[in-house]
């Protein structure tokens, strides 16, 4: 599955798009950012309602393919202008986190 | 409407209940020393277009005021080169640090003057009150109030922003004293407790309970911990008050905001500073009023009408 | 969906409660963010967290939530469990991660 099979199956609204693609290897729903750093792995999608600047920080480091935004919260203008520096797909979704999870790993991101 | 009569209604609203002369007044004040001359006010009060230049001592405390009218007159009678002290008043109005705002206002209504030194117990001078220093500080009040009601009828006369009734009793009282996370937020389980026992229905409990419990954790959080969680619930409605010892909010529309927070990194790991609490407050209570500001106590009050369900 | 089936696919255990064939979700919802979950105002929900604190326990008290999934194999404290006991709420641990336990919950129908 690649970042752009996410965008088009989820019917989210892409914030900012990235290389699209790039393979998406597996999924991770999470609000904690030490967690993510410590636990998430490269190519992941990360669900999460965090909009905080730090969150595309902690995605660049951990090199997370695509954070889904959820719940209709939108990040602010210079949190989406750092992910386009750093080629990150913002994606969001009306959603909680836990029907993104589910919709995403019935369509086979596992 | 006068303006006496405007600040009679934000007065009722309790607008200006955390306001005192020592937040009102502008501390970049100038003041001359008895022994200086009269021309040298008249500089001061042209360069910096001020209309009266407090007078005192080497300690600072004050002892005179000098105002345009006594330049003026000095300057007709050809004594600008003479001392402050030998032309300016000497029983000066003066307010203090701690005086409220009804205070001041009184002050400028009794007396007509157009600026009042503000002073310590010690007397010493600390800042200045012009009218302008009073119209601001009334304009940012509005910024340090937050009113909130979904029903919008109600008027000035049939309501005040604070519910007087928490000054005789409450039904319900807990007090908040929490170091870190520990026990925050068992106020708001022993308040549903309460509530629960009180015959109001499922739903109307868990609003006031939510919203209880956003504020308490608000007060472990952002307030240091030390404050109180009180209620009274009667005639189908629960009026919840939390109150906390500062260092309060700056700008109650930005903390409003879903997904503003000053929250740490280290409080977002415990699992809070996403922004939202006082926005879920908002949306789960009927009436949210919210008294705060910059080193103030925050007071949040919320009402939840039991018929709503 | 009864709790023990929500045992049964994620591979979860029970820290606090009993009965759990007698306890039933409609709806999930996942977050590590509590006043996330106090925006949520549906009373027969599980919520899926990664968070193992006091306040965890206190959230669903709030919320009259039935039952809590602690995910990424994080150990609950005794205080917790306790709390969770005290206040009759069914804990529950996997050590899934939350996408995982979401997505496995919700593709056996568990909506959100
Ligand atoms: N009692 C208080 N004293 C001082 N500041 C407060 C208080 N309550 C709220 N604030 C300020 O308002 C901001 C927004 O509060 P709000 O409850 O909405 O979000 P939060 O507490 O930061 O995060 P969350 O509630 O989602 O865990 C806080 O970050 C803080 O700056
Ligand atoms: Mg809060």
């Amino acid at each position: 599955m690649t970042v752009h099979d996410v965008i088009e199956s989820l019917g989210a609204d892409v914030a900012v798009e990235g290389d699209t693609t790039r393979l998406v290897t597996s999924g991770y729903a999470c609000d904690l950012l030490s967690e993510v750093i410590a636990k998430a792995a490269p190519g992941s999608v990360w669900a999460t309602i965090q909009t905080h600047v730090n969150v595309i920080a902690v995605a660049a480091m951990v090199g997370i393919s695509i954070v889904i935004v959820c719940e209709g919260r939108t990040c602010e203008s210079d949190v989406v202008e750092h992910a386009a520096k750093e080629h990150l797909t913002i994606l969001y979704s009306r959603d909680s986190a836990y029907t993104v999870s589910g919709k995403l790993y019935v369509l086979g991101l596992r | 409407m006068p303006l006496e009569q405007s600040v009679e209604a934000l007065r009722y609203l309790g607008l200006f209940s955390n306001l005192d002369a020592s937040s009102v007044m502008s501390t970049a004040v100038h003041a001359l020393h008895p022994e200086d001359r009269v021309a040298a006010a008249r500089i001061l009060m042209r360069e910096k277009s001020i209309s009266g230049v407090p007078i005192v001592d080497a300690d600072f405390r004050l002892v005179g005021l000098i105002s345009v009218s006594k330049i003026i007159e000095a300057l007709a009678d050809g004594r600008l080169a003479d001392s402050v002290d030998s032309v300016m008043t000497r029983d000066v109005i003066s307010l203090h640090a701690h005086d409220t705002f009804e205070t001041i206002l009184s002050c400028f209504q009794r007396f007509k003057f157009g600026r009042f030194p503000v002073v310590e117990e010690d007397g010493r001078l600390v800042g200045m009150i012009t009218d302008t220093d009073v119209l601001s500080a009334i304009i940012r009040s509005f910024y340090s109030v937050y009113v909130h009601d979904q029903r919008r009828t109600m008027t000035l006369g049939s309501f005040s922003a604070l519910s007087k009734e928490f000054e005789n009793s409450a039904d319900f009282v807990y007090g908040i004293s929490c170091t870190g996370l520990e026990n925050a937020g068992e106020g708001s389980a022993r308040l549903k407790a309460f509530l629960q026992t009180k015959g109001f229905g499922e739903s109307v409990v868990r609003r006031a309970s939510v919203c209880a419990y956003e504020a308490e954790i608000n007060v472990c959080i952002h307030a240091g911990g030390k404050g109180s969680l009180r209620a009274i619930a009667r005639n189908g409605e629960i009026i919840v008050r939390v109150e906390d010892e500062g260092p309060g909010i700056e700008n109650i529309d930005l903390a409003m905001k879903e997904g503003w927070s000053t929250a740490t990194d280290a409080i977002r790991e415990l699992g809070f500073g996403a922004g939202m609490g006082l926005a879920n407050i908002r949306r789960f209570s009927d009436h949210l009023v919210i008294i705060s500001g910059k080193d103030k106590p925050t007071k949040v009050e919320m009402i939840f009408l039991a018929d709503k369900e | 969906m009864k709790l023990t089936e929500v045992l049964e696919i994620t591979g979860a255990t029970c820290v606090a409660g009993e009965h759990l064939d007698t306890v039933e979700v409609n709806h999930a919802f996942a977050s590590d963010l509590m006043s996330d979950v106090l925006a949520m105002s549906r009373p027969d929900t599980l919520l899926i967290t990664g968070l193992t604190t006091p306040q965890t326990i206190r959230t669903a008290q709030m919320l009259d939530l039935p039952a809590i999934l602690v995910v990424r194999g994080k150990d609950v404290p005794q205080d917790v469990a306790d709390l969770a006991r005290t206040t009759g709420i069914v804990l529950l641990a996997t050590h899934e991660i939350m996408y995982v336990a979401s997505g496995k919950l919700y593709a056996r129908g568990l909506s959100g």
